[in-house]
């Protein structure tokens, strides 16, 4: 359980983290002026814009991670057995000769 | 915030822990971008001109205005997501 409550902890603040920085990178590109308080329309159709674009991006990514992730996970998992193995061939080959 | 399930004390108080921590993270980067934005980097003078003093205001006021509709549309999505996934997992249900 607090396992679980820490991963949520941890996609929650993933998410804020994201919020922030959407926001600022949104505000930065598509204000330009500042004659008034409130967006105008060319502001507002832009931030629109703008934040889509990004969680659109972030769904792309998500999605080609966890496709590639297994596999990256899987060649990691792979090389360090065989370089186990390999210590444990060489530690063999050792002990019978310091028998001797 | 809305869409979050039901939390104990416990879970509170760090989601009200992340909360501030990220206000003050947006505060950071709203002061980076709006000090970009509107001072000019010759600083003639130590005192905030009158033109200066307006951009700020400004650059204030539509950085929160951003900040809270990225927020909504950053909620609907998500409310779309769990509904998408839901339909997903229902349908695999059916299928199995």
């Amino acid at each position: 359980m607090a396992g679980d409550l820490a991963a949520n902890v941890r996609q929650f603040k993933d998410f804020l983290e994201l919020y922030n920085h959407i926001s600022e990178r949104c505000f930065n590109f598509c204000v330009m002026g500042f004659n008034d308080r409130t967006l105008t329309e060319t502001e507002s159709n832009c931030v629109d814009r703008c934040v889509m674009k990004h969680i659109n991006v972030n769904h792309k990514i998500m999605s080609v991670y966890t496709e590639l992730q297994p596999i990256y996970m899987q060649r990691r998992i792979d090389e360090m057995s065989q370089q186990m193995e390999a210590a444990l061939e060489a530690q063999q080959v050792d002990a019978p000769q310091q028998q001797v | 915030m809305a869409g979050l399930p039901p939390l104990n004390e416990e879970q509170m108080k760090l989601v009200q822990d992340l909360e501030i921590e990220m206000m003050s993270d947006m505060y950071t980067r709203m002061t980076n971008s709006c000090h970009k934005k509107c001072i000019p980097t010759k600083y003639k003078d130590s005192e905030i001109g009158k033109g200066e003093a307006v951009c700020i205001d400004r650059c204030v006021a539509k950085y929160w205005e951003i900040h809270e509709r990225v927020g909504k549309k950053l909620q609907k999505m998500s409310t779309q997501d769990e509904e998408t996934l839901k339909k997903l997992a229902a349908e695999q249900g059916l299928l199995k």
